[in-house]
Parts: structure tokens; C-alpha cells; sequence
């Protein structure tokens, strides 16, 4: 395979901070070639330098043999560099069809007008190649989060892409989406096209890539093939240490049951209605939920959280019944909820640690109930910030200046202040690095063995099969797998998510 | 012959005589609409209150409409009255701009259009009734110049200039009158202008610019204002600034409008004088001049001036420059309507 | 990433940017200095005087916009409310000879329940501030104008008078402007309410999702930028004696000016009274030194406008590198 794409010895710095040190890859035509590293390792910045968003400092990029320099991002769409976002940027009020020629819209000779049957015939030309049956008229915003992805993989190839980079790709992507991704991504491959894989999930470099680079602190820690390299040794290579990735709770000492649900349905807001769910969460246990994008995993943590309009179903905290409506009531009744979107719906990026760290607990820490006490807020801040060991300068730090692990970490703190009984936790790894990945299950499980029910919801099977101690699995706003930890397995769960199988055994 | 032929002869000979003999007990019945920018303000309402008087005098029906400052609105009523087939239009526009379509269908309909207080850029109209607001600030300035003078004040005699928002046609056409009087005297350095500034016809305004002026001098003999309400912003800065107002050994403040605080000001002695305008004589007028027109034929007199800047024939109503001395006549004198020029 | 140890330089300088009132400051600093070259009277003892009076309505105004603009949203109607509160505390004195104390209590009651108002209809009916406030903004004025009839209501008790009248060198009104400001920034600095508003200002769903009653916090920051236009309304007449019904029209422009001048943010969650505070003192003092000057009218507007313009792009510069 020839070489398409070689970066050489491409530095970047940042006022006071050194991003990228001496950098070099080699990507091959029709190659796919996975790009590892923990958040802030320099990923983002290498990716930004190709296709123009950044200027390197120094270093040389020659694509096909030819060194190029790419001085601004029309440049990398015409030398056919494309980069697919995790957040995808595609006009959701508009056509497939408008979304794909946007900005290259056909028109007649002379005319003024987009030659709408022209669009559409070429865009389903290009849909086509994608092997897919995506309908050009559609609008984007009614079309699944993978059918937008492939649209917007779409727009790529139609400016002939020659390389993609996929930032991320699987992240909102249900099971069965992800299978069709990487059916693509094969097809796209056997084109020609080479692609740049970024990714948080190890498991999918040896599913999907042929060869891996790993970066750490801004430098290029190896290169290797992925057949020649174990998961072990790239965990090793992104971390820097030697760390099991996944930490099997400790069995659960059998509590008193905090937590009961019974006949819960909702009709809300959210994409699907909750019909019917029953659970118990004991003290000390975690409860696990999972199953694919859409089953309501996060309306069932909603809907205890008070921001799901209950329309059936009583709840019991602590043996007593209770009606929550609001997410001031729920934390009223010992409830705390880690949402599923940190940056929107967790934090405050442009306020300090401290200031988020005691949102929900405020009063308790102001004199006369009205004036903060500011040196008790940062005696508060800073034992969290050791004990969950948040990597933050100080505590009036800002958390946008925080990655995505520590900020989560400052989520999670957040609530623990507050001595929850329950702790609703909704995609708690979602999109952070593997170490800190690591550091918040242990914490999950550390937490149960301490005595607290957690609720955890996530779309990561494994992540459930390894700590929960119960697992529910939900299908269209639906129970329809319930296990006991000892009788789980990946594929029993998966059949159940994907409401091939039902299997419930009894509370 | 008999008695009753007879008799019956006369009553129609009578009866023809009757209406054939101009200006007779029985007139040609006139129906005349006022259209005015809002009623909220008392100005529009002596305007309406004067056109009905007229309305009693000459036997005319006057309709009156109320635009609440809309102009849509006042567009949408002069159209109903040209349907409703009044005789005579008398127009208070809001905007010299805004209600030329009106009146131009007002003409097409040829019925006789009248403007009140304020002119339109086009269409047709007989006159323009209102007040010459070059002349009235002119004799605002002259008495300013009097007082100044009786008062003894040494030469040359330091006066400061308050003009209306920038842009507006009185705020323009006062600027003028004050500039018509003060320039002459500035050239022969018998006055000394300290500012000449505008302070929006705004109360708070004109207290805020003669603080600022303040700042600078203290030195001032005498303020005149295009409009009162910029006339009192400036009595309560002189008075904070702890000056001496009033005639003779205070500062000489001048207004112009005499609304309700003003009159009140002058009584007290702390406004040397304001100019009064007679919005109740030019609704008279209005009404005279429409039933006039209409029944002999009147028209602007010749000499009548131009008001330049819509080209209309300027019917300049009376204005009263009001001072301690006659300030108990105010009513008297802009309710009494003189004569209509061109009438005998 | 790693930080490079090049001496303390950087993140000292980091830390600067941070600070957002310098700019505004800066910008302060320097229109005096010009100001006092350009003019000899602009720093005698009874310009800063008058300066001090002048703001203190603005600044009121602005003290209660930036509460609002903190939280993310907007308030239309302060100038109108202006007027409405002072005609109502003014005609109670004038036909009901309520005593002046009295009065102002009342003038900024009819403040404190239009801003109320505002926030209900913003948090309970959920319409969007930009409407909600532009509708009270003509309801305040109507209701001005029904309740004066039209015309300015004048000459008042000596005791509502009071707070206009100079105590030593100091205007009343520059001392209750000092108040509300001192108050109003402790709030916002050092109370949970202040966190909370800042908060809901950077984001509003993170918030909600806390267990934080926002609805109850917003309708707080509407209610204080009634209570200063209340008071505001009071103030401006007291100071001119006399309660006009359309007083304070384009206030509000005034006041958004002013918090924007001063580093607040538009869309929210940054920013500080002090900041606004300089903002307003801008705006002040620029129309001041234009009349001290003797500037004349239509060049007035002209200056203006490129003084605004360059301070609002000189500010946004700087906010973009603290960034």
C-alpha cells in the first residue's frame, strides 16, 4: 500500500502551553488508521492543523508525495481532507439532498434557481455508493443520529474526500448503527479512501482499524498494527501505566431496599413513553440499566428525577411513598442525578469548580441562609477535589479549562455533597478518556460498597455487565430483560436490548 | 283672488326669498371633519374645543376624530370621512410625511382640505392654519431683549440658547426666530450667546444641559427655550445651582408654549415670560375658513406668506407672549379669535 | 496539554484577562483623562458634582438591566416604568396629599409589581423576555399617560424633594445610586441569590437539573430591575420636580448600553455591577463633556456614535483574548 498521507515533525504551541512536539504520521491509501490518547494528548490539535483550522509551527505535510501546506480549511476541503464531527453540523430544517450540496447547490444555465431535480439525482447517486437507502428529500432532522452521520459522510465524498476523519464516530450511535458504520467504513476502504479513526473505545481499533497511533502529552508515544499489539499494551501506551480497565464490584452486602419503582409510565417529552417499569434498588447495590439508543434510559432517570411527566406508578423511598415533580422535590428526597450531558445540562463551563461543586447545596453552606460562606465553600471544594482526586488547578478554577473526566468528576462531587440515598448516574464514561473512565467506575463501586443505591444508566454493556449488581435492560420504553449479575452475559443482554428475547426473572 | 291664494303666494315668494339671501338665517348646511393626533394632550383638545365653537357660529356640523398619534390610524379615518362625504377636511397630521396619500384622495374626491397646527409635504390644501413659529419665537426673543434691557443687566448680556431636538421643523423654525433677533445684536456685541445647545424638548434633558453649562460658568444673564419643558429642566438647574431666577435681579428665562407649568412659573415670578399659541382659534379658523370657502368662495388673501418649507399658504394664528403682568388674561386673549384674514 | 514554565508571565497575564471591568475601566480612565485636556472645567468641583447626579438615574436603571442580562435575558421596559412609578407616586401627592416619604414608597411599589409582572410572565407563562418586557414597556407608558392625563405633574412636598437635594457636596441621588450599587453587588458577589443568577446567566438547563428553583431566581432579577426603575422613576422626579409621562423614553436603550459597555455579556453569566456602573459613567459622561465643549447639536449625535462604537469594538477585542 502506498503512502498517501505523511505528517513530519509538526510542533504547535499555545500561549503557555505546548500542544503537539515533534509529531509524525503516516496514513496509506485505504487505510484505516486508529488515533488514540487521552483528552488534551493532542488529537484534536493534530486534526485542527489538518484541515486548517490551526497552523502548525513547524514540521512538513506531503500528501501524495507533494509537501502541501494547509493555510486554511478551503484549502484541506480542495486537497480533500474531510473531518466528520461528533457533533455533527448539518442543518437539521433542511433536505439530505440540500444538506449534502450545501454551498454547491446545481442550478440551470443562466438560472438563479437550484435545479432541485439535479440535487436530488446526485445526491442519491452519492447515498448509493454508501449502499444506503436514505431518502435525499427527507429532512435531516427527522433522520436517526447514525442516517444523519452517513449524510454528512455523504457531503464528504460528494467534495471528493480523500481522506475522512471520524471524530468519535460510534459515540451517539446505537449497537445495530454501529455495526452498519463499520460496514461502511469497509466499503469506503475498499474505494480507496483512507480514514482517520479517533476514538475512546479500544475494543473498536481491533474491530475496525489496521494499524494505531497513540498519542500522549503532545507526542507520538508509537505506531503499530493492530494485529501485532495487544489492548493491554495500548492501554499502557495511552496512560502511561499499567491499569485494568475494567474493576469487578465487589458482591453487595443485601440492604434494605431504598429505592422501589412500581408501574412507572410516563408521557413526556422525550422520544419515548415509559410503559410499566417496575425495580428495587437495596443499599449498597448498583442497578444497572442499559439497552440501545431511544429505550428510555434516560426517561427513566428523568422521570425520578421529576422531569418527566408521570402519568402512572407510584415510587418509594425508603419504604415511603412519595410524588416528585420537580428536580427541587427529588433532592428533597434524597435523590441525585449525574445527567447524561455534562456540558449542557451538568455544568456551568464559565463558573468555577467551587461554584459548581455547591450548586445544589448552597444554602447549607451560606450564613444566615443568604451570605456564602466563602472560606467553608473552598474547605468543601478542595476535600472533594483530593478525595476524587479532580486535577484542577484550584478551586476557582474554571471548568471549562477542565478535561472532560475531571469535569464529570466535579459532577459527581457535586451530588455526593448533597449524601444522597439514591444516586441516578446516566452515561457516566460517556466521551471520557479511558483512565478517567477507569477512575469513575471505581468510584461507582467504592460508592455502593459504602452503602449507597446507585441507579446506573448506560448505553456501555460492558460498563454495566462489570459493576452492576442487577441489570435491567430496556427496549422501547419497555423492561424486557431483567438479570441478576451472575446470570448476564453480553449477548443475553444485547438480544433482550435489541427486543429479540425477553427474559425477566422475578425481583 | 282669495284670501288663502293669496296668502299661499307670499309664504313661497317668502320662502324663496329666504333661501335665495346669502348669509340668512337658513345656510347651505356644511358637514366639516377635525382630524387630530391625540386628544391625551390638552393642546389638541382646545383645537377640537374651537372648532366646534366655530361649528355653532357658522351652522356647521363638526365631526371630530382622535388618531391616538397613529398614523394608519388617522389615514384610515380621513378615508372614512371622504366616504361619509364631509364637505371639508381639517387636518392635524402627525406626520408631515405620513398623510399625504390621505390628502391627495381627500383632492381627488374634491373635497377642500385644511391644515391645522401642522402641514403636509403634498396634495392640495387651501391653508395652512397654525402658528408662525418664526414670528412668535421672535417676539419670545424681543421680550427677552426687554426684560434684559429694563432689568439693567451690564453689556454685553450673556445668554444661553436651548434648542428642540434636532431635525424638527418648530425645533428648526424657533432656532430661526431666536437666530433672527440674538444674530444682529451678537454682531454688535451687545450679546454674548454662552451655549447654544439642544436639549431635546425634554425636561430632564434640558436640566442635564444647563448643569453641564453650568459647570463652565455661572456668569448668565439670561435663557431662552424653543419649548418650556426644556425651560423648566433649566429653572430647576439654575435653582440647584443656587442662582438668583426672575425678573429683574434674577436670570431671565424665556419659554415658549405655555403649557400648564410654565403659566404657573410665570406666576411665581421664576419664568420672565412664555409664548402662548391659540390651538383653540386655529380649530376656530379651521371651521370659519371652511364654511367660508365653501359658501363664498374664500380664499388665502393676497400677501398672505409662504410657509416655505411645504410651500403651503401660511394663515399665521395669533400668539401671546405671556408675561407676570398678563398672565391672568392668557385664556382670554388665545380663546378670543380675531377677525379671519380676508373676511370684513 | 502541558504548561510550558516560562516564569509566572503568562498565566499572570491570564489572570489579568480575567478581570473584566479593566477594560471598561480603561476606557473610563482614558475618556477623563482626554475629557480634562480638552476641557479645563471638566474636573472642577461642581462638574464631577453634577456628573455624580447625572448617572445616578442611568445607573439605577442599569443596575436592575444587569441583573436581568445576567440571567440571560432582557428587560424593554425600565424607561417606561420610569415614568409610570414617578407619575403615580406624584399624583398621589398632588391630589391625595399623601405625604412625599409616603409617596416614594409608593413610586417604587408600582416598579417592584411591574418588574414582578414581567418575571411571572417570563418564568410562569413563558414568554420570552425580549416580548414579555416590550409589552409592558407600552402598557407602563399607557398607563402613564391615562394616570397624568398627559401632562406633568409638578411642584412637590418639600420631603420628597429631599432626596434630590445636595447633602454637602453630594447629590441625595448619588448616595441612593451608591447604595443600590453597593447593595446590588454584594448580592451578587457574596449571596446565594448572586451565585444562582450567574448561574442561570452561563447555564440555565444545568441549573434546572441542580434542584436550583430558577423560575423563582429570575423572577428575583425582574423584580429588581422593577424596584430600580421604581425608584429610578422617583429620583428623576425628585430631581426636576415635576413627573412626566413620557419621561424616560430610550432609557432602557440606555441602560442595556451601559451593562454592555461595562463587560456584561449578552448572552449572560458574566459581568458585574461594577463593570455596568463605569458603563454608565461612560455614556455620562461623554454627553457631558460634548456639552462642556459646546459641541453643537447634530455633531453631538455624530461623536457619540463613534465614541460607542469604538469602545464596543475595543471591548469586544479585549473580551475575545480572555477568552
Amino acid at each position: 500500500m502506498d503512502v498517501l498521507l505523511k505528517v513530519e515533525g509538526i510542533s504547535k504551541s499555545f500561549p503557555g502551553v505546548k500542544a503537539l512536539e515533534d509529531v509524525d504520521l503516516e496514513l496509506r491509501r485505504g487505510e484505516v488508521h486508529g488515533l488514540l490518547g487521552e483528552n488534551g494528548a493532542g488529537k484534536t490539535t493534530l486534526m485542527r492543523i489538518l484541515t486548517g483550522i490551526y497552523r502548525k509551527d513547524t514540521g512538513r505535510i506531503l500528501l501524495e508525495g507533494r509537501e502541501v501546506e494547509i493555510t486554511d480549511p478551503s484549502v484541506a476541503k480542495s486537497l480533500g481532507i474531510a473531518m466528520i464531527h461528533q457533533e455533527l453540523s448539518l442543518f437539521p430544517n433542511l433536505s439530505v439532498a440540500e444538506n449534502i450540496l450545501f454551498g454547491r447547490e446545481p442550478t440551470r444555465p443562466l438560472s438563479p434557481f437550484v435545479d432541485f431535480a439535479a440535487a436530488y439525482a446526485h445526491a442519491r447517486e452519492i447515498l448509493q455508493m454508501l449502499g444506503d437507502g436514505i431518502d435525499p428529500q427527507m429532512k435531516v432532522g427527522r433522520l436517526s443520529f447514525g442516517d444523519q452521520q452517513k449524510v454528512e459522510i455523504a457531503r464528504a465524498l460528494s467534495m471528493n474526500a480523500k481522506i475522512l476523519i471520524m471524530d468519535e464516530a460510534t459515540s451517539g450511535l446505537a449497537v445495530k448503527e454501529i455495526e452498519r458504520l463499520f460496514e461502511l467504513i469497509r466499503s469506503l476502504k475498499g474505494k480507496g479512501i483512507s480514514i482517520i479513526y479517533i476514538t475512546h473505545r479500544i475494543d473498536e481499533v481491533f474491530e475496525i482499524c489496521d494499524r494505531v497511533t497513540v498519542l500522549r502529552d503532545g507526542r507520538v508515544v508509537g505506531t503499530a498494527d493492530v494485529q501485532g499489539i495487544s489492548k493491554q499494551e495500548i492501554i499502557r501506551w495511552i496512560t502511561g501505566r499499567t491499569i485494568e480497565a475494567f474493576y469487578p464490584k465487589e458482591a453487595a452486602l443485601a440492604g434494605e431496599v431504598v429505592l422501589a419503582v412500581e408501574g412507572l409510565s410516563t408521557a413526556g417529552t422525550g422520544s419515548v413513553n415509559l410503559t410499566d417499569i417496575h425495580f428495587r434498588i437495596r443499599k449498597g447495590e448498583i442497578l444497572g440499566i442499559t439497552g440501545l439508543l431511544g429505550a428510555g434510559k434516560t426517561e427513566v432517570c428523568k422521570a425520578l428525577w421529576g422531569m418527566e411527566r408521570v402519568v402512572k406508578g407510584k415510587i418509594w423511598i425508603e419504604g415511603k411513598e412519595v410524588r416528585i415533580r420537580t428536580p427541587y422535590e427529588a433532592q428533597l428526597h434524597g435523590l441525585a442525578y449525574v445527567p447524561e450531558d455534562r456540558r449542557t445540562q451538568g455544568l456551568i463551563s464559565e463558573m468555577s469548580v467551587a461554584a459548581n461543586l455547591t450548586l445544589p447545596k448552597l444554602h447549607e453552606l451560606s450564613r444566615m441562609l443568604f451570605f456564602i460562606d466563602g472560606a467553608k465553600e473552598a474547605e468543601v471544594t478542595k476535600r472533594w477535589m483530593e478525595k476524587l482526586r479532580i486535577a484542577a488547578r484550584s478551586p476557582r478554577q474554571k471548568v471549562k479549562a477542565l478535561s472532560g473526566g475531571n469535569q464529570q468528576k466535579v459532577v459527581i462531587a457535586k451530588w455526593l455533597e448533597t449524601k444522597p440515598k439514591v444516586l441516578l448516574v446516566d452515561e457516566p464514561t460517556k466521551g471520557i478518556d479511558v483512565g478517567a473512565k477507569v477512575e469513575v467506575r471505581r468510584l461507582l463501586s467504592q460508592l455502593a460498597q459504602e452503602g449507597m443505591a446507585i441507579l446506573l444508566a448506560s448505553s456501555d454493556v460492558e460498563e454495566v455487565l462489570s459493576i452492576a449488581d442487577v441489570i435491567l435492560v430496556l427496549h422501547k420504553g419497555r423492561v424486557t430483560g431483567r438479570f441478576p449479575r451472575e446470570e448476564a452475559t453480553k449477548d443475553r443482554v444485547m438480544a433482550c436490548a435489541m427486543g429479540i428475547e425477553e427474559r425477566v426473572t422475578t425481583l | 283672488m282669495s284670501i288663502r291664494k293669496l296668502a299661499s303666494v307670499v309664504i313661497c315668494v317668502g320662502l324663496f326669498l329666504a333661501l335665495a339671501a346669502p348669509g340668512s338665517v337658513a345656510p347651505k348646511p356644511v358637514k366639516a371633519a377635525v382630524f387630530v393626533s391625540s386628544l391625551a394632550h390638552p393642546f389638541f383638545v382646545d383645537m377640537v374645543d374651537g372648532a366646534k365653537a366655530a361649528g355653532k357660529k357658522f351652522a356647521v356640523e363638526v365631526i371630530s376624530y382622535d388618531a391616538r398619534n397613529d398614523v394608519e390610524q388617522q389615514t384610515r379615518q380621513v378615508e372614512d370621512a371622504i366616504a361619509a362625504k364631509v364637505d371639508a377636511i381639517l387636518l392635524n397630521p402627525i406626520t408631515a410625511e405620513g398623510l399625504v396619500a390621505a390628502v391627495k384622495k381627500a383632492n381627488a374626491a374634491k373635497i377642500p382640505v385644511f391644515t391645522l397646527d401642522r402641514d403636509v409635504v403634498g396634495g392640495d390644501r387651501i391653508a395652512y392654519i397654525g402658528t408662525d413659529n418664526v414670528k412668535a419665537a421672535m417676539e419670545g426673543a424681543k421680550k427677552l431683549i426687554e426684560l434684559l434691557q429694563a432689568a439693567k443687566k451690564k453689556k454685553p448680556w450673556r445668554i444661553v440658547v436651548l434648542e428642540g431636538t434636532p431635525g424638527a421643523s418648530s425645533a428648526i423654525e424657533r432656532g430661526q426666530g431666536f437666530k433672527n433677533v440674538l444674530d444682529p445684536l451678537k454682531k454688535a456685541k451687545e450679546v454674548d450667546i454662552v451655549a447654544d445647545l439642544t436639549a431635546k424638548f425634554d425636561r430632564a434633558t434640558g436640566l442635564k444641559v444647563m448643569e453641564d453649562i453650568l459647570g463652565t460658568t455661572k456668569d448668565i444673564h439670561g435663557v431662552i427655550a424653543a419649548n418650556d419643558e426644556m425651560a423648566l429642566g433649566a429653572l430647576e438647574a439654575l435653582k440647584a445651582a443656587g442662582l438668583k431666577v426672575g425678573f429683574p435681579d434674577g436670570v431671565i428665562i424665556v419659554g415658549f408654549d405655555a403649557i400648564k407649568d410654565a403659566v404657573e412659573a410665570v406666576k411665581r415670578g421664576e419664568f420672565a415670560a412664555t409664548v402662548a399659541q391659540a390651538p383653540y382659534i386655529m380649530g376656530y379658523w379651521g371651521v370659519e375658513a371652511a364654511a367660508r370657502h365653501i359658501r363664498e368662495g374664500w380664499k388665502p388673501p393676497k400677501g398672505t406668506p409662504v410657509y416655505k418649507p411645504t410651500g403651503a399658504l401660511l394663515i399665521g394664528t395669533p400668539t401671546m407672549v405671556v408675561t407676570k403682568e398678563n398672565v391672568g388674561q392668557v385664556d382670554k386673549v388665545t380663546k378670543t379669535p380675531p377677525k379671519l384674514p380676508g373676511t370684513k | 496539554m502541558r504548561f510550558v514554565s516560562r516564569g509566572n508571565a503568562v498565566t499572570t497575564l491570564g489572570r489579568l484577562g480575567e478581570y473584566r471591568e479593566l477594560l471598561p475601566f480603561s476606557a473610563l480612565l482614558f475618556l477623563i483623562v482626554v475629557s480634562s485636556i480638552l476641557s479645563p472645567h471638566f474636573l472642577s468641583a461642581t462638574n464631577i458634582r453634577n456628573i455624580l447626579a447625572q448617572v445616578s438615574v442611568i445607573a439605577v436603571l442599569s443596575a436592575g438591566e444587569t441583573y436581568v442580562i445576567l440571567t440571560g435575558g432582557i428587560d424593554l421596559s425600565p424607561g417606561a416604568v420610569l415614568a409610570f412609578s414617578g407619575v403615580v407616586a406624584a399624583g398621589f401627592m398632588k391630589w391625595w396629599g399623601v405625604s412625599g416619604y409616603l409617596a416614594i414608597g409608593i413610586g417604587i411599589l408600582v416598579g417592584i409589581l411591574c418588574g414582578a409582572v414581567n418575571g411571572l410572565l417570563v418564568t410562569k407563562v413563558r414568554i420570552p423576555s425580549f416580548v414579555a418586557t416590550l409589552a409592558m414597556m407600552a402598557v407602563a407608558r399607557g398607563g402613564a399617560l391615562i394616570w397624568s392625563g398627559g401632562v406633568p405633574i409638578s411642584l412637590f412636598p418639600p420631603e420628597f424633594r429631599s432626596i434630590a437635594t445636595y447633602f454637602g457636596p453630594f447629590s441625595g441621588l448619588t448616595f441612593l445610586m451608591l447604595a443600590v450599587y453597593i447593595g446590588g453587588q454584594l448580592v451578587l458577589s457574596r449571596t446565594r441569590i448572586g451565585r444562582y443568577i450567574y448561574a442561570i446567566g452561563g447555564n440555565e438547563d444545568a441549573v434546572r437539573y441542580s434542584g436550583v428553583k430558577a423560575d423563582l431566581v429570575k423572577l428575583y432579577a425582574f423584580t429588581f430591575s422593577g424596584f430600580c426603575a421604581g425608584l429610578g422613576g422617583v429620583m428623576a422626579a425628585a430631581r426636576l420636580d415635576s413627573a412626566y409621562p413620557i419621561a424616560g423614553e430610550g432609557y432602557e436603550l440606555d441602560a442595556i448600553a451601559s451593562s454592555v459597555l461595562g463587560g456584561v455579556s449578552f448572552v449572560g453569566g458574566i459581568g458585574s455591577l461594577t463593570g455596568t456602573f463605569m458603563g454608565a459613567l461612560i455614556m455620562t459622561i461623554l454627553g457631558n463633556v460634548l456639552n462642556l465643549l459646546r459641541v453643537p447639536p447634530f455633531y453631538q449625535y455624530v461623536a457619540r456614535g463613534t465614541v460607542l462604537a469604538i469602545a464596543a469594538i475595543s471591548l469586544s477585542r479585549g473580551v475575545r483574548y480572555a477568552k
